[in-house]
């Protein structure tokens, strides 16, 4: 007896479905995520995956080597000049 | 190649290392009675262990056992540093060369060594005495304390020393033997840290035998690199 | 004919570093544009009572759920072979689907709580998997007759995706391309050190200035290569919410970048030329060695929230699948070949500097 009443439960959707169950889960639904709905979206950085946190790591890499590049060229350029006035 | 002065070991008359350690020891006999001939200094150490523990204990009042370690070792450092700083800066450079053309390289840094390893157990003892009395002993392994202590003092006087020499090639010896120093103790401390948790009981990890072995290991490396190099960078 | 030459002499350089750039625009391409394998973002609600049936709400990532809604299939795992098929799963737009499950009230291991692996398979798309979506708390009406219904059902045909894609984990997300970028860093670093106590040795063993220039210009662009503190501390603030979480290899780093920080300072104070060279060569092999099991040992003794802590500091087969190996080497040996690259043009500058 028991054994029948479980299955019935777990099989409701396997069974042809009844208008009755359908609605039921349609109202669960709603339900559901009219309370999803109030939660605070995730900030820009976390967006989209965290894909900006990839951009942040490329750009902190990329703008240190052009900082270092750019010093390197000037070091270069000062000593061209002191070449030239010797 | 690496010791050319010692290539001529195993010597073939045993006098030869006889009279290496008999110069060693003079050194260390003669920077000893400098020390104590200046009374300041070795009270010097104990003041200061003293009020540097005693500052750190009014702050924290009670200790339980892994503060306590880490405090006690903390409060180490600072005061080995100390310590080996002063035992190298007294010494003016007309000394240094004095010893330069009387001592080979190793003899002088060996000396040094074996002094600075005294000065370092002494701070331990006291240092351990001072907590003792302070915030009681949190040390339920005595055995092993005592061999990490010695371990650590060890290390520490060759690395000081080492990097002490270095420091004062350069203008400002003080601050740049901290700041040399400091990094390069870390892989020692984490060990000795490891081994002082096990020592008072607070780490669930029940075989510091690996901890000892690398901590030897370290202490091995210390030692040989600081041998091979210390000729070398007291040239000049 | 002026203007062949500039450009013969212009596009003259050795072959590796070509290499290097051409490595480097691969790894930036195909590390950005190479997309993640649908995942799971979120499931509510997280928690459910046994007993009962559930409804849960699923938010996919790269997701299509809607575009073949009849293969969709979901199941929620509580071990390798106690499974419970999906009663029903409707599929509302790529991103959302819905599906509700009857949960026994009783479980086949007795816990506190039971947290359940969703998975989800598509036709086209393949699978993807939530470890610990929701957790169940046991009912207050235990009927043992359901026992059986955890051993009804059966993972069987999950498809696969066709094409390159990176593995979607949670908690990493997009973030995951980030081993192309940030690790590499600390390789580059620790070759270009390494490089630096290769050629303080030679200056040992020579007496060459010239070793002592290229020694200190490795160790300046590893310095710089030390930025892969800063990348993996905004990767941190974002995966694990701290920027500094005292991580051993965290440590380990700011470490090395400590001990050769001073090297420079060292450098700095001392006016003697040979003085300079002779200390530097000095304290950087002594560093180096010092650094061996500080940076090999100490990381595989100690849990790091780093991936394959505890035994096995390199990447583990967990981590890195094949497709990102495809990109994770090259990125290595780009980064490797920079950080070369850039330190020569320092040695020549420095070298110039030198001869005036």
């Amino acid at each position: 007896m028991k054994l029948n009443k479980s299955c019935h439960i777990y099989g409701l959707f396997q069974q042809p479905m009844s208008i009755k169950s359908i609605f039921a889960f349609v109202l669960l639904l709603v339900f559901q995520s009219a309370r999803a709905e109030g939660e605070a979206a995730p900030d820009f950085i976390r967006s989209i995956g965290k894909i900006y946190v990839v951009a942040g790591v490329c750009l902190i890499i990329l703008i240190t080597l052009f900082i270092y590049m750019i010093q390197l060229d000037r070091k270069i350029s000062r000593i061209e000049k002191r070449q030239k006035n010797e | 190649m690496l010791f050319p002065y010692v290539q001529g070991f195993p010597p073939k008359d045993t006098c030869y290392l006889y009279s290496h350690m008999n110069r060693i020891l003079t050194l260390v006999a003669t920077e000893a009675r400098i020390e104590l001939r200046e009374r300041y200094a070795i009270s010097g150490i104990v003041l200061y262990v003293l009020s540097s523990a005693f500052i750190v204990f009014s702050i924290w009042r009670q200790l339980p056992p892994k503060e306590w370690g880490l405090t006690f070792w903390v409060i180490f450092l600072f005061c080995s540093l100390m310590a080996v700083l002063k035992s190298f800066g007294r010494e003016s450079e007309g000394r240094y060369f004095y010893y330069y053309t009387l001592y080979h390289p190793l003899e002088l840094f060996v000396a040094k060594v074996v002094y600075n390893l005294i000065l370092l157990l002494f701070i331990f003892l006291v240092l351990w005495f001072v907590l003792y009395v302070m915030a009681g002993n949190h040390i339920i392994r005595m055995g092993w304390f005592l061999t990490t202590g010695i371990m650590a003092c060890t290390g520490l006087s060759f690395l000081l020393t080492l990097i002490t020499s270095i420091a004062i090639k350069t203008q400002q010896n003080a601050s740049l033997t901290s700041v040399m120093a400091l990094p390069l103790m870390i892989p020692l401390l984490i060990n000795i840290l490891r081994l002082t948790a096990y020592a008072s009981g607070t780490t669930p990890d029940e075989n510091p035998w690996n901890e000892m072995m690398l901590l030897s290991s370290i202490i091995s490396l210390v030692i040989g690199m600081s041998l091979w190099l210390f000729p070398y960078l007291w040239r000049s | 004919m002026m203007r062949e030459s500039t450009t013969t002499t212009l596009f003259r350089l050795e072959a590796w570093k070509w290499t290097a750039m051409a490595i480097l625009i691969y790894v930036f391409i195909v590390g950005w544009i190479v997309p993640l394998k649908p995942g799971i973002i979120k499931v509510s609600p997280d928690r459910a009572v046994a007993g009962e049936q559930v409804v849960i709400d699923v938010t996919g990532y790269n997701s299509a759920f809607a575009s073949d809604s009849t293969q969709l299939r979901a199941w929620l795992s509580l071990a390798g072979d106690t499974v419970l098929s999906a009663l029903h799963v409707q599929a509302w737009d790529d991103r959302h689907l819905s599906a509700s499950f009857y949960i026994p009230s009783v479980f086949p291991v007795r816990q506190e709580a039971y947290p359940l692996t969703l998975i989800l398979d598509h036709g086209i798309e393949g699978s993807s998997v939530l470890p610990n979506a929701i957790f169940i708390t046991p009912a207050s009406v235990q009927d043992t007759s359901e026992l059986p219904l955890w051993y009804k059902d059966k993972i069987e045909h999950i498809h696969q995706k066709a094409g390159m894609q990176y593995p979607f984990r949670n908690i990493l997300a997009e973030t995951i391309r980030n081993t192309y970028f940030h690790v590499p860093m600390w390789f580059c670093m620790i070759i270009l050190f390494g490089a630096s106590a290769w050629y303080s040795l030679k200056y040992y063993k020579k007496g060459d200035i010239d070793a002592d220039r290229r020694s200190v210009a490795f160790i300046k662009v590893g310095l710089i290569f030390g930025l892969g503190l800063v990348t993996g501390m905004l990767w941190a603030k974002n995966t694990w919410n701290a920027y500094w979480s005292w991580d051993v290899k965290q440590n380990m780093s700011a470490i090395c970048l400590l001990i050769y920080a001073a090297l420079m300072v060292m450098r700095s104070s001392v006016e003697d030329e040979m003085q300079k060279a002779r200390l530097t060569a000095g304290y950087n092999m002594f560093a180096f060695v010092l650094l061996i099991p500080l940076l090999f040992i100490i990381p595989r003794m100690t849990d790091s929230l780093h991936p394959g802590n505890g035994g096995n500091p390199a990447l583990g087969g967990e981590d890195l699948d094949n497709t990102m190996r495809m990109v994770f080497y090259p990125a290595v040996i780009g980064f490797i070949l920079l950080g070369l690259w850039i330190s020569q043009l320092v040695y020549r500058t420095d070298k110039l500097k030198g001869n005036l």
